[in-house]
């Protein structure tokens, strides 16, 4: 096997090879990691990471970026509490804050496939005026959320067995998995990131499609957003600070080429399970929060690396 | 439309395109002067000028980074981490070592960027928000949330409190550091060949341009600034903090573009960067003295920056059809 084959099985192995490796870890440093309901509780609370880690997913295989998540998040949450909070039932709020994500998700998308500006730039962008709104809008307190139904429906309670969080993001990864793998839609998408000049002579309507791809993202953020209130009963200002690095982190060791026009909604979730129990793992062993910044980091570093190896330098 | 009215609307939109910046700061200067007494008052403009040494070295060296074709989102982490850093040292008793402690860290992240982006060939955006997360940590772990404060006036004076012919130290780095770069990429070689890497990186390769070590050098050279900055910052201040230069990237970057060095590079100008710093330190001063919250101004800022890009793309007409990132 040649070196370069070598790099590829390894860099194919990651996701699965890292959370093999994270959980065995934390199974053997604490005595609290392998217990049913830690991983129950886990599983529920990795759930928003999940929906964001999908669109995160679409978004880089069109070769794109979305750096506004956590604070379109933050701010949807707070909307969110705030409606609530105005007497608007449950139904209600969670439905404009959707409707909301995706108007959002759409925005990003026109700026930078109509305004031709780089999506790192327009998401940068919208994730300072969304921080500001999200403080701003609250005078930077957290919004209490007191419907009892609500916090249960979105975070407790179950159906066919499930807790709603994880069902939720079940449902996003076969609605998406489905769609990347079975229609014409995400046939489009991978020719489009692989190459979107071909993909344009072929007939694929470049932005109509990508405008949808970062509607969708904000959609999925905006199921995220309401998941997070229902987790903390609140809708705060600075509750999804770290979602982005997670989503990202999540694609990127799932092994999406960050040139676009190859990822995979199931590797994706892999990674996400590995940011997932690495978040779990660092709070039950007491590591200072502060340090799963460098963790992260060096994670998607080598991650990065792996790939590039893998894939042959390209200038 | 004829062709004469054609081209006679080009010429009204590049004529936009070009001074529409002086036009912008004209009238917010004169829209601030009008409002408030505060801000017309002579002593406030040695404040602006206190006041944006930091994202003045910044947008100077972003203006490089721009125009190579590059962009850099690790800077305000860096220099708060660098600043945070620097703090330690001095509070540790190192002395005048803080200095070059801080410069190290600043062009350690700027080498990490470099290295990524030049040699592993990750795209910089990604490459850069690696090393803002890794910085981030490494200044929240520093911290531990807590703000490092430190007594060294000797320090405080040399970057930032004490004056030089009346104007304040940091603004004298800013000016020192701005000459220095205006220098070299209006009147030097190096200059030249970063204009012809940003332009059309391929055929400068053709040529025989070091275009790699070119792109490497100014990575490592804004990390290394971004360690200054982060050292006039506490000056200034007295104390470190872990979020000290927050969004510092946003208005280094909103200065730039502002200014009209286009993204994706080739084009650009360090005096045009300078208006583009001033409009931006004219916004914040004028903004927190009209009471504006920082957040309140991030939504302003925000806003602008899009708008600025958007008008900048109309203006240069549809030439490229682009395309991805």
């Amino acid at each position: 096997m040649t070196r370069a084959a070598l790099l590829r099985r390894l860099r194919d192995a990651m996701p699965y090879a890292g959370l093999a490796l994270v959980i065995l870890y934390f199974s053997l440093a604490s005595e609290f990691f392998l217990d049913l309901r830690n991983f129950e509780r886990l599983a529920v609370d990795s759930a928003p990471l999940m929906l964001a880690a999908f669109g995160m997913t679409l978004v880089i295989l069109l070769g794109e970026i979305d750096l506004s998540v956590g604070a379109v998040a933050a701010l949807l949450a707070v909307v969110l509490a705030q409606l609530m909070a105005a007497g608007a039932g449950w139904p209600l709020a969670v439905a404009l804050v959707v409707v909301l994500g995706t108007g959002i998700g759409a925005v990003n998308g026109a700026l930078t496939v109509l305004g031709r500006i780089p999506s790192f730039i327009v998401t940068l962008g919208t994730f300072a005026i969304g921080t500001g709104l999200a403080y701003t809008l609250t005078g930077a307190i957290s919004v209490t959320i007191m419907d009892g139904g609500f916090l249960d429906l979105f975070y407790s309670d179950r159906v066919l067995g499930l807790p709603v969080p994880l069902a939720l993001a079940g449902l996003a990864f076969a609605a998406l998995w489905l769609v990347l793998a079975r229609t014409r839609f995400g046939q489009e998408l991978y020719a489009l990131g692989a190459n979107p000049a071909a993909a344009r002579l072929a007939g694929v309507p470049v932005a109509r499609r990508k405008i949808a791809v970062f509607a969708i993202m904000g959609g999925l953020v905006a199921v995220a957003a309401v998941l997070g209130a229902a987790r903390l009963g609140s809708g705060a200002p600075g509750s999804a600070e770290t979602l982005t690095l997670d989503a990202i982190a999540a694609v990127i060791i799932g092994g999406a080429s960050l040139f676009g026009g190859w990822a995979s909604i199931l590797r994706t979730g892999l990674g996400a399970a590995l940011i997932a129990v690495l978040n779990n793992g660092m709070v039950l062993l007491n590591v200072n929060i502060d340090a799963q910044y460098i963790v992260k980091g060096a994670i998607i570093l080598l991650a990065v690396v792996l790939d590039r190896l893998a894939t042959g330098a390209r200038a | 439309m004829t062709a004469a009215e054609d081209g006679a609307a080009m010429r009204r939109r590049d004529r936009l395109a070009r001074h529409g910046i002086f036009l912008a700061l004209a009238a917010i200067v004169l829209a601030l002067a009008l409002v408030s007494p505060a801000f017309r008052a002579p002593e406030n403009l040695l404040a602006i000028g206190r006041q944006v040494a930091v994202l003045g070295i910044a947008a100077s060296a972003m203006t490089f980074v721009i125009l190579v074709g590059e962009i850099d989102l690790s800077v305000g982490a860096v220099a708060s981490a660098a600043g945070v850093v620097g703090a330690l040292a001095l509070a540790a008793g190192w002395g005048a070592w803080a200095v070059p402690a801080a410069l190290a860290v600043g062009a350690g992240f700027g080498l990490l960027n470099g290295v990524l982006t030049v040699v592993v060939a990750v795209p910089a955006f990604i490459a850069t928000l690696v090393s803002y997360f890794i910085a981030q940590g490494v200044a929240l772990t520093l911290t531990g949330g807590r703000t490092i404060a430190f007594e060294a006036a000797g320090f405080r004076d040399a970057f930032a409190t004490g004056t030089i012919l009346g104007l304040g130290a940091g603004f004298v780095w800013l000016l020192g550091i701005f000459a220095v770069l205006w220098w070299a990429m209006a009147r030097t070689r190096f200059g030249a060949h970063v204009y012809a890497v940003g332009g059309d990186r391929d055929s400068a390769r053709m040529l025989g341009l070091a275009v790699d070590r070119i792109r490497l050098a100014i990575f490592a050279g804004t990390g290394a600034l971004m360690g200054l900055a982060g050292l006039i910052l506490i000056a200034r201040i007295g104390n470190a903090r872990s979020d000290g230069a927050v969004g510092l990237e946003f208005d280094a970057i909103a200065a730039v573009v502002l200014g009209g060095t286009a993204l994706g590079g080739g084009t650009g100008s360090m005096l045009r960067s300078a208006v583009g710093v001033a409009l931006i330190g004219v916004l914040n001063n004028g903004l927190a003295i009209l009471n504006v919250d920082f957040n309140s101004q991030q939504i302003v800022k925000g806003a602008l920056v899009i708008g600025v890009v958007l008008i900048d793309r109309w203006a240069r007409g549809r030439a490229e059809e682009g395309q991805g990132p």
